[in-house]
């Protein structure tokens, strides 16, 4: 009996129950979504926040002062490859070799990098795409890399210096090179002429040697832990350091893994991402909070709008000889159904939403979170069933004449 | 007493509202909880670029100004520079060398509060005779924290009060409190400024500087510049995406609200219409409620959305949001806008229904 | 001269027919009552004679106006000057008092006059009741107000269904009686919907409908 009148209530009342309904969809789904969003903003901004480069510096460790003015010591390339085999490797995003020489008859500086290097990593299917065009992608470059043995890009300034444009002759470490195209990059690399890294290595002589590697890898935000000298810690602290992503603990074991190596956090773009990811996180959070309660209290104002009427209803019942028991169940099954399906219909529609804001603004969907679903219809149910507690409370409190003559 | 057919339309109105406050306040709040979102999207949609653009100030200056002639910046252009609207915030520099064991070693004098995005172990150097020294210097060197350093060309002392690390080229260097470096090496006005301009006009802002100043040496910071723009252009785009969502779910549970009022009021639409009003008559009715709780709720939801917007800039920024002033007539225009549409809509249904089925119940 | 004339109506819904096939002239004046079960398309009838409802098939005209060629608004101007209803649930608008109620007849019409208002109250024998809301208001004297409000812009027809559905004898009585002194003093034309033989009691003609269909058609004297 009771099935039978929700059942008939539905039908009857098609465009009121809609109506909740869909208040109830878009509520949750809203709601649902933004939480997604919260959940997953500081891993999509911090894979944007690559976009400044680098945040870990590799160079050879110095000694004495001699080596402070002119550079004697290089790294390995050999070693390179190390840097995806860390306990943090799949933190790592791209690194970029850099070997710098001065051509001795001009003395212009020659820096050998690499631009786009696919490379093999032991133990992964998937090869490794790395180089400045990943973690410096500020690089400009009018023309193209080098392709054959015997191009050079020029750096711009250098460029203008020495009017040479692109498709020019030039002659370097007694061979000749056509220039494939102009850099600018806004740094050293624009006074300088660019060689790809093995090119310039076999040329000047320092096979398999490099001056200093960038590496660009996602991080944990640097908390008061992370400040800590680790040369102090306990063992455990020192552990659990290790086994964070800091920036400071992932440079840590690129050191070890390069010989000779002093790696460093770039501190302006490892401080300012820390600190940026958590204003946005917050920011985020906040309007998440504020969409949340702004979509309960929507959808409460119309739940109670609907049920204002429903107080009729309540009073006919009661005057037909329904106990308050049975009059609650029908309405509480009634919202609960309403509640169900909304949650239902807003939990899908949030997922399209989330994968349009990701996609949208990030190129790639927010990650979708099980527990959003049963989080989804517990929170609509829970609504749709307050928002009905009200106006029956009512009804039942008032004597069922007063209600059926109109008031 | 006559009154005009007008002041009818007021008198049942009103005594509708009056005697149906709880609906007329939940129709308000409907509105204003959508204008207060709105509102509070919109002001921080508008502010967040100034505030993210503050935060990304620490990755470092954007532009570097320097002389052609690689003499110092005089006093009076700096001024005139940095007070251009575009600078977001500025450093000055002050740059000479040190000779320390037979050595030229590169000295910054810099400001206490622009010494950022560094790691510093000890204390800024304060007063003269105290240096900083960076962390590749003191490593190759041997230099501790404390240590003195002999300047043999001068024969001055200085004491390392500190080794910071930046991880850029300043970590060879040795830096010095901005007005002791110019006192130690004589020099008036700056050797470089360095600038964060706002990333949309830094080409413009360029171009003038070039045209006001011709002996000036303008560099882009390109790894800055243009990962700024991009940051905050997706930042903004963020926040344009969500508002949209989220303030159109918002209209949708409004319209609901107050269409829920409408459907229950369908027997007073049926009963006008067997009346003999015709559908514009019946809509004028509708439409009058509806502007008169469209416009009180959202003059009060703009004035929370403003205040939810602030709310959010002080926990989030630490700072107020600049309101711009002229969104919030178009935010109250759309708050009316949205209480109209939702009430007419299902009122024209209605009024386009036969009467009979409506006076039946089926609606 | 007939007020009323309608040609082989037909009204099917979605599940059944509602009027097979209806012939019926009414002259200006007359009190007609159409009795018959519920289902008999009485409703449907009246309905559609007010210009609430659409014919699937036939015509209807009333004072020579074919009301199927109206628009929805030119049926609303239509029956605001020409028809008044008292349905079997009152249908007064809850948040105005029963002078209001008549006033809001009277704005669709023309202008809202309190005092005319007033008096057609007092003349349905509600001056004792002017500022009082529905829902404070018998049963009897909800329909007196639906009776004033019908006949405040003076119509030519009065289209009734089941007015009495709702009262007791004694009420049904004290209606029917307050419908045939305004009848007799204003000669305006009566048809009223009811199932309840009682009623035609007070009609000078009766209709008796069955599925869809006129069965008999009378007149009662006096």
């Amino acid at each position: 009996m009771l099935l039978r009148i929700v059942r008939s209530s539905f039908v009857n009342q098609k465009k009121a129950m809609a109506v909740m309904i869909v208040a109830v969809a878009v509520g949750t789904a809203i709601a649902s979504s933004l939480i997604s969003l919260s959940l997953d903003i500081t891993s999509k901004v911090s894979k944007e926040l690559r976009a400044f480069g680098a945040n870990i510096k590799v160079e050879p460790r110095l000694q004495g002062i001699a080596e402070v003015a002119g550079q004697r010591r290089y790294l390995r390339s050999e070693d390179l490859l190390k840097i995806k085999t860390i306990f943090w490797r799949h933190n790592i995003l791209g690194f970029v070799p850099f070997l710098y020489t001065i051509e001795p008859s001009t003395g212009h500086t020659v820096i050998g990098t690499w631009y786009r290097k696919s490379i093999k990593v032991p133990g992964e299917r998937e090869p490794f795409v790395t180089g400045a065009s990943e973690v410096m992608p500020w690089w400009q470059i009018k023309g193209r890399w080098p392709e054959s043995e015997n191009e050079v890009l020029l750096g711009r300034e250098l460029s203008s210096r020495l009017n040479l444009r692109r498709g020019d002759r030039v002659e370097l470490f007694g061979r000749d090179f056509r220039v494939s195209g102009i850099l600018s990059t806004g740094s050293k690399e624009d006074d300088a002429f660019v060689l790809p890294l093995e090119v310039l290595q076999k040329l000047s002589g320092l096979n398999g040697k490099i001056s200093e590697v960038y590496v660009s890898a996602l991080t944990t935000p640097m908390d008061d832990f992370a400040y800590k000298d680790p040369e102090k810690m306990s063992p455990r602290e020192y552990e659990k350091w290790y086994c964070t992503g800091y920036v400071t603990s992932i440079a840590k074991q690129i050191e070890e893994v390069m010989r000779g190596s002093r790696a460093r956090p770039i501190w302006p773009v490892a401080e300012t991402e820390g600190k940026v990811l958590k204003r946005l996180g917050l920011l985020i959070y906040l309007l998440s909070a504020v969409s949340v309660i702004s979509a309960a209290l929507g959808v409460s104002t119309t739940m109670i709008m609907s049920l204002l009427r429903r107080t009729r209803q309540v009073a006919l019942m009661k005057a037909i000889g329904a106990d308050r028991l049975n009059t609650v169940l029908i309405f509480l099954t009634e919202a609960l159904i309403v509640g169900f399906l909304g949650g239902l219909t807003g939990y899908l529609l949030s997922l399209l939403i989330s994968k349009y804001i990701g996609v949208e603004v990030f190129g790639t969907p927010l990650r979708q979170r099980a527990i959003l679903f049963p989080l989804s219809l517990g929170a609509s149910v829970l609504i749709a069933v307050l928002g009905a507690y009200l106006p029956i409370r009512k009804a039942l409190a008032i004597r069922p004449a007063l209600i059926l003559k109109g008031e | 007493m006559r009154m005009k057919k007008g002041s009818w339309l007021n008198y049942f109105v009103f005594k509708n509202i009056k005697l149906r406050k709880g609906r007329f306040f939940i129709a308000i709040s409907a509105v204003m909880l959508t204008v207060a979102v709105l509102t509070a999207f919109v002001v921080l949609s508008t502010g967040i670029r100034e505030k993210m653009s503050r935060e990304l100030q620490s990755y470092g200056a954007n532009m570097i100004v320097t002389t052609l002639t690689g003499l110092p910046l005089k006093e009076d252009v700096t001024k005139r520079i940095v007070s251009n609207p575009l600078v977001r915030g500025f450093k000055a520099h002050i740059y000479g060398t040190l000779t320390i064991r037979g050595q030229e070693l590169e000295v910054i004098g810099v400001r206490k509060k622009d010494f950022k995005g560094v790691r510093l172990e000890g204390s800024f150097p304060e007063g003269g005779n105290q240096v900083i020294v960076g962390v590749k210097l003191a490593e190759a060197l041997g230099i501790k924290k404390g240590q003195s350093l002999k300047e043999e060309k001068r024969g001055v002392t200085f004491r390392v009060s500190g080794i910071f690390e930046r991880g850029s080229k300043a970590d060879t260097a040795i830096v010095m409190d901005l007005a002791t470096a110019r006192e130690f090496f004589g020099i008036k006005g700056f050797s470089a400024l360095l600038l964060n301009v706002d990333t949309r006009y830094i080409s413009r802002f360029t171009s003038e500087l070039k045209r006001d100043f011709p002996s000036l040496k303008i560099t882009t910071v390109k790894q800055v510049a243009l990962a700024e723009e991009k940051l905050l252009k997706k930042i903004e785009l963020l926040m344009v995406v969500v508002s949209l969502v989220v303030v159109f779910s918002a209209a949708i549970t409004m319209g609901s609200t107050v269409g829920a009022n409408i459907i229950e009021r369908m027997e007073e639409i049926g009963l006008m219409k067997a009346l003999g009003a015709r559908a514009s008559e019946v809509g004028r009715f509708f439409l009058y409620e509806a502007m008169l709780s469209g416009i009180i709720g959202s003059l009060l939801g703009t004035l929370a959305g403003v205040a939810i917007a602030e709310a959010v800039s002080r926990t989030a920024f630490n700072s107020f949001v600049g309101v711009e002033i002229f969104w919030l007539p178009l935010l109250i225009c759309l708050g009316v806008v949205i209480a109209v549409a939702a009430t007419l809509l299902p009122v024209r249904r209605a009024t386009s229904m036969r009467p009979s089925s409506i006076l039946r119940g089926e609606g | 001269m007939s007020i009323i004339e309608v040609q082989s109506l037909r009204k099917d819904y979605s599940t059944a027919a509602a009027l097979r096939g209806v012939d019926l002239v009414i002259e200006k004046g007359q009190w007609v009552s159409i009795i018959g079960p519920s289902g008999s398309g009485k409703t449907t009838l009246l309905n559609i004679i007010g210009g609430l409802d659409h014919p699937t098939d036939g015509k209807v005209f009333v004072k020579g106006t074919d009301i199927n060629a109206l628009s929805e608004d030119e049926l609303s101007v239509f029956r605001r000057e020409n028809i008044g209803f008292v349905f079997q649930q009152s249908h007064l608008i809850p948040y105005l008092d029963a002078t209001e109620n008549v006033m809001l007849a009277q704005y669709f019409h023309s202008l809202p006059d309190r005092k005319e208002a007033e008096e057609a109250l007092k003349r349905v024998g509600l001056g004792h009741r002017l500022t009082h809301r529905p829902s404070q208001l018998s049963g009897g004297e909800q329909q007196r107000v639906c009776i004033a409000r019908a006949l405040i812009n003076n119509p030519s027809i009065l289209l009734a269904d089941e007015p009495t559905g709702n009262l007791d004898r004694t009420n049904t009585r004290n209606v029917l009686e307050l419908l045939r002194r305004l009848h007799q003093e204003e000669h305006f034309t009566v048809v009223m919907v009811t199932h309840d033989p009682y009623v035609t009691e007070w009609a000078e003609r009766v209709i008796k409908m069955e599925d869809g269909r006129i069965i008999t058609d009378e007149s009662v004297s006096g």
